[in-house]
C-alpha cells in the first residue's frame, strides 16, 4: 500500500523559448491516494501534469510507474502505462453519443462495422462499476458541462486508467456537480485508483484529499499530509516571499472617479455567474490593483471594462456613462487603454511592423491624415521617437514585432497604448513573462502615468508587482471581492494569500470602501 | 404562356424526361457524394471539378488505346485515386491550404487534359476520332415492359447503378464503420481525435482517396456513358454544384442524393430548353441559378439555427438564481 505508484525524481523542463518551467522536481503518488497539487498561476504544475501525461517531454529526471522507469512520449504511451488525463478543455466530439466518445480509438469491431451494441455496453459496464450516472446514448452536445467531465474521466477509464490526473475539475462546475464529483473520485480511491488533482481551492484541498504537493517557481517547496497542515499554511507555502523590488512613487493625489462599478453581476457564455455583486472605482491619479488566483472574475471584469462584450447587471461607468453596448472605438474615443494579458492575440499583429502596430489605435487622427492618405512623415516621426522613448530594442520601425523578444513585443504594446487618450488605463498582467529590466520600465511608466493623471486599473498575478505598484488594492475571491485594503502599501503577501485562497472574507462594509465617487 | 405550359406539361408527362433526369443526376451525385465524404474528414475538396476532367480523359484514353472499355474505367478510377492523394498530400502533409490546393487541381485537370488531347489526338476540342467506346447500359427483362417505369428505369448505363448504390454503402460507411465513425470525429473535433490516437491525417488521407475515386466514376461516366467521347472541360462546373449539394446536404449521402437528383432536374431541363420557346442560354444557366438558391437558402437556414441557439443562452442566464 504504501508503495509509490507514480514517481517523478529531478525533474527539469525548460521550453523552447528559454523558460524553465520545473526545477528539479520530485513528486510522487501512492496507490489509493487523491493527492493534490498546489501552486500559483505559473508555478509549473501544468507543466509537470503534461510530462506525466505524455504531452511534453523532461529534459532531465526520471518518471518511474510501478517501479519501472518509463518513458512517456505520447499520450498513448502514457495511456498504455495506465495514466489518464482529464483537461479542463474538454476533448470530446459533440456530435457523436457519449458511447462513441468514449470508445474512440479503440472501437469495439464486428467486421468493418464498428460495434455500437457493444460500445454502448463497455460504456455502461465503466458507469456501473464506478457509479456514474450517463446516458450513453446521450449526444456530447446536449449534455451539462458537469456530465461532459464525467464522460472524460469515463473515456480515462475504459483504458485501463489507474492514475487519472484532473486539472482544475471544479472550475467550470456548479457547487453541486462539485459535490458530485467529489464523490465519485473518493469512490474511485476506494477501488484503488490514485487521483492527481490539481487545484487553487484550499478548502476543496482540505476535504478532499490525502497529501499535497506545493510547486513554487518550478521547484517543489514539500509534499505533505492534508491532515497535518491548515488552509492558512498552504497558502503561506504556495504564495512563499518574494525579493522586494519596490518601484519608487509618491503618495498617490487622487482626482475624480474614472471609472465606477457599482454592483456588477456578470455571466459567462455557459450562462455560468462569473462576477458576484462587485462594486469598485478608479480615480484620476491612482492605480487600483485587483489580486487573486487567476480565474476568480478578473477576466469577465476586464472584459466588460474594455468592450470584449459580456451578460449581467449593474451599472458600470466611465466618466459618468455607462460602457455597456459601447462598441471598442467608442470607448477608446472617451480615453479608454488596455494592455492586454495575452499580447500575441490581443495586443499586436505579429506579421506587421513596430510602426504599423504602434500607429494602430490613431489612424483616424488629424494629424496622421493628409487628405484621404495617411501622413508617413508624421507617422515615422512619431513612431520613432515612441521607439526611443520606450526603449524597444530593434533592428527599426519596420521590423515586424513577432520578430522581437516578449519584453519588447509588450514595449511596444505600451508604448501605443500609453501614447494615446489614457483617462482609464486597463492592465493585465502588464509584465507576465518578460525579463526584469523590461517589467522595470513598464512599472516606473504606469508610476510616471498615474501622477500625470490617469486612472490605472491593475490585475496581476505577481504579487510583489501589485503591493509595489496599486495605491488601493482589491482581492476577488469566487467571483466576490473578498478584500479590500485602501492602502496596498500596508499589506503583506501572506495576508493577501489567505484573501485570494478563500481562507478569509472581509465583511460587506469593509469591502463596501472600494467604492469611492 | 399557356403554350409555355402546354410545352413544359409536355416534358412532364414524357417519361424519357425522368430517363434523363435519373442519368444527369449521375456525375453529380457521384461528385456530391466524393465531396460530402472529405468534408466529413473536415477537408473541403475544391478540386473535384479537376478530378473528374482528368478522369475522364483517361477513361477516354484507356478504352482506346487498349480497346477494352473496362481497362478505360479503371484509367479513370485510377486518375481519381492519384488526384485524391495529391489534394491529401499537398493540403495535409505539406500544409497548404486546402482551397488552393483545389483551385490548383482545377487550373491542371482543364489545362493538362486539352493539352493532352492535342498532343495524343490532334484534336483540340473533343476525342472523336478515337474509337473509345461506351460502358454498357443494363436492361431489365421485366421492368422494361411496364409503362412509363421502364423507359425510366431500364437502359440506364451500369455506371448510374452504382452510382445510386454508392448512396447507401456510403452512408454505412460514414455511419456504421469505425473507419466512418473516425472520419467523422476528425471532421469535427480534431484535438480529440488525436487526443485518443486516432491519426487525423491519416484519416483524411483515406477520406480523400474514397473522394478521389468517386470523382474518377463521375468523370468515366462523363466521357464513357452521357457521352462516348471526352471535350475539352466537359465537366461544366459539375464540380462545383457539387460542393453546393453537399453543403446543402449537410454532408450526409442520403442528403446527397436529394439534393444531387435536384441539380439533376434543372441540368435536364436545360437539355429540353429549345422545346420551351425560351432562349437557350437563360436555360442553361437554370443549374447555376439553382446552385445560387439553394446556397443562399442553406446559409439562411444555417443562421436562424444559430441565431436560435444564441438566445437559448442568453435566455438561460438570465434563469439562473
Amino acid at each position: 500500500m504504501d508503495e509509490d505508484f507514480l514517481r517523478l525524481e529531478h525533474i527539469t523542463k525548460v521550453y523552447d523559448n528559454g523558460i524553465m518551467a520545473n526545477d528539479d522536481v520530485n513528486f510522487s503518488a501512492r496507490k489509493g491516494e487523491i493527492h493534490a497539487i498546489c501552486g500559483e498561476n505559473g508555478a509549473g504544475k501544468s507543466t509537470l501534469m503534461k510530462q506525466i501525461y505524455g504531452v511534453e517531454q523532461p529534459n532531465e529526471g526520471r518518471i518511474i510507474v510501478r517501479g519501472s522507469e518509463v518513458k512517456l512520449s505520447s499520450p498513448q504511451v502514457a495511456i498504455s502505462h495506465g495514466i489518464g488525463m482529464v483537461f479542463q478543455h474538454f476533448m470530446l466530439v459533440p456530435s457523436l453519443t457519449v458511447a462513441e466518445n468514449v470508445t474512440l480509438g479503440i472501437e469495439p469491431r464486428a467486421g468493418l462495422r464498428f460495434d455500437a451494441g457493444r460500445a454502448m455496453a463497455m460504456t455502461r459496464e465503466v458507469c456501473e462499476k464506478y457509479g456514474f450516472d450517463v446516458d450513453p446514448t446521450a449526444r456530447i452536445k446536449d449534455l451539462t458541462v458537469g456530465v461532459k467531465q464525467k464522460v472524460e474521466i469515463l473515456k480515462a477509464l475504459v483504458r485501463g486508467a489507474e492514475i487519472l490526473i484532473l486539472d482544475e475539475p471544479t472550475a467550470v462546475l456548479t457547487p453541486q456537480e462539485t459535490d458530485e464529483l467529489f464523490a465519485q473520485l473518493r469512490s474511485l480511491r476506494e477501488s484503488g485508483h490514485t487521483i492527481i488533482f490539481i487545484s487553487h481551492k484550499l478548502g476543496e484541498v482540505k476535504s478532499l484529499c490525502d497529501r499535497l504537493t506545493v510547486i513554487r517557481r518550478g521547484h517543489t517547496v514539500g509534499t505533505y499530509d492534508v491532515r497535518g497542515v491548515s488552509e492558512a499554511d498552504i497558502s503561506r507555502l504556495m504564495v512563499g516571499v518574494d525579493v522586494d523590488s519596490r518601484i519608487p512613487k509618491a503618495p498617490s493625489r487622487p482626482g475624480e472617479a474614472v471609472l465606477a462599478a457599482k454592483s456588477l453581476v456578470l455571466f459567462d457564455r455557459d450562462g455560468k455567474r462569473v462576477v458576484n455583486d462587485v462594486s469598485f472605482s478608479v480615480r484620476a491619479g491612482e492605480i487600483v490593483g485587483i489580486a487573486g488566483v487567476e480565474g476568480n472574475g478578473q477576466a469577465p471584469i476586464v472584459d466588460a471594462i474594455t468592450g470584449f462584450g459580456s451578460s449581467g447587471s449593474g451599472s458600470l461607468t466611465m466618466l459618468g456613462e455607462e460602457l455597456c453596448g459601447k462598441s471598442v472605438r467608442e470607448l477608446r474615443d472617451r480615453g479608454l487603454a488596455y494592455i492586454p494579458e495575452d499580447r500575441m492575440a490581443l495586443g499586436i499583429a505579429a506579421n506587421l511592423s513596430i510602426k504599423e502596430n504602434m500607429i494602430a489605435d490613431k489612424l483616424g487622427l488629424a494629424r496622421y491624415n493628409k487628405g484621404p492618405l495617411l501622413d508617413a512623415e508624421a507617422i515615422s516621426e512619431d513612431t520613432n521617437a515612441w521607439i526611443e522613448g520606450f526603449s524597444v530594442l530593434c533592428d527599426g520601425p519596420e521590423q515586424s514585432v513577432g520578430m522581437l523578444s516578449g519584453g519588447n513585443i509588450q514595449k511596444v504594446v505600451v508604448a501605443r497604448e500609453l501614447t494615446g487618450k489614457t483617462n482609464l488605463i486597463v492592465c493585465d498582467q502588464p509584465t507576465r513573462g518578460i525579463d526584469v529590466g523590461a517589467s522595470d520600465s513598464i512599472r516606473r511608466r504606469l508610476v510616471q502615468m498615474r501622477d500625470d493623471g490617469s486612472a490605472i486599473l491593475l490585475v496581476s498575478a505577481d504579487l510583489s508587482e501589485l503591493l509595489s505598484l496599486s495605491d488601493r488594492l482589491l482581492v476577488v475571491f469566487d467571483g466576490e471581492v473578498s478584500a479590500y485594503f485602501s492602502d496596498a502599501g500596508e499589506v503583506t503577501e501572506e495576508e493577501l494569500g489567505y484573501y485570494m485562497l478563500g481562507v478569509r472574507k472581509m465583511s460587506d462594509e469593509e469591502v463596501g470602501g472600494a467604492y469611492i465617487v | 404562356m399557356s403554350q409555355f405550359l402546354l410545352a413544359l406539361g409536355g416534358i412532364f408527362s414524357n417519361p424519357s424526361f425522368y430517363f434523363t433526369v435519373l442519368s444527369t443526376t449521375v456525375p453529380i451525385l457521384l461528385a456530391t457524394l466524393g465531396c460530402a465524404i472529405a468534408e466529413s474528414a473536415g477537408s473541403t475538396n475544391m478540386g473535384m471539378e479537376g478530378i473528374m476532367l482528368m478522369s475522364a480523359f483517361a477513361g477516354v484514353i484507356g478504352s482506346a488505346y487498349t480497346g477494352v472499355i473496362w481497362a478505360g474505367l479503371l484509367c479513370a478510377f485510377a486518375v481519381g485515386v492519384v488526384m485524391g492523394l495529391m489534394v491529401a498530400y499537398f493540403a495535409l502533409y505539406l500544409k497548404v491550404d486546402i482551397i488552393l490546393v483545389g483551385i490548383a487541381v482545377n487550373l491542371i485537370g482543364s489545362g493538362l487534359s486539352a493539352f493532352l488531347m492535342y498532343v495524343l489526338t490532334g484534336d483540340r476540342s473533343a476525342t472523336t476520332s478515337l474509337q473509345s467506346g461506351t460502358l454498357p447500359t443494363i436492361v431489365l427483362p421485366g421492368v422494361e415492359s411496364i409503362p412509363f417505369l421502364g423507359a425510366v428505369v431500364s437502359n440506364q448505363s451500369v455506371l448510374a447503378w452504382v452510382a445510386y448504390l454508392m448512396v447507401p454503402v456510403l452512408a454505412f460507411l460514414l455511419n456504421k464503420t469505425t473507419l466512418g465513425l473516425r472520419i467523422r470525429s476528425v471532421g469535427e473535433q480534431p484535438d480529440a481525435a488525436a487526443s485518443v490516437g486516432v491519426g487525423v491525417n491519416r484519416t483524411k488521407t483515406v477520406a480523400l482517396l474514397i473522394s478521389g475515386l468517386l470523382g474518377g466514376l463521375a468523370g468515366a461516366y462523363l466521357s464513357m456513358s452521357y457521352l462516348p467521347y471526352f471535350t475539352k472541360g466537359m465537366s461544366g462546373g459539375r464540380g462545383f454544384t457539387a460542393l453546393a449539394a453537399t453543403a446543402m446536404a449537410h454532408n450526409t449521402p442520403v442528403g446527397s442524393l436529394g439534393t444531387s437528383l435536384l441539380f439533376g432536374f434543372f441540368y435536364a431541363l436545360s437539355t429540353y430548353a429549345s422545346s420551351l420557346g425560351i432562349p437557350d442560354q437563360l436555360v442553361a444557366a437554370l443549374p447555376y441559378l439553382a446552385t445560387l438558391v439553394g446556397l443562399v437558402a442553406f446559409s439562411i437556414g444555417v443562421q436562424r439555427k444559430e441565431r436560435a441557439r444564441s438566445c437559448g443562452v442568453a435566455a438561460d442566464s438570465v434563469a439562473l438564481p
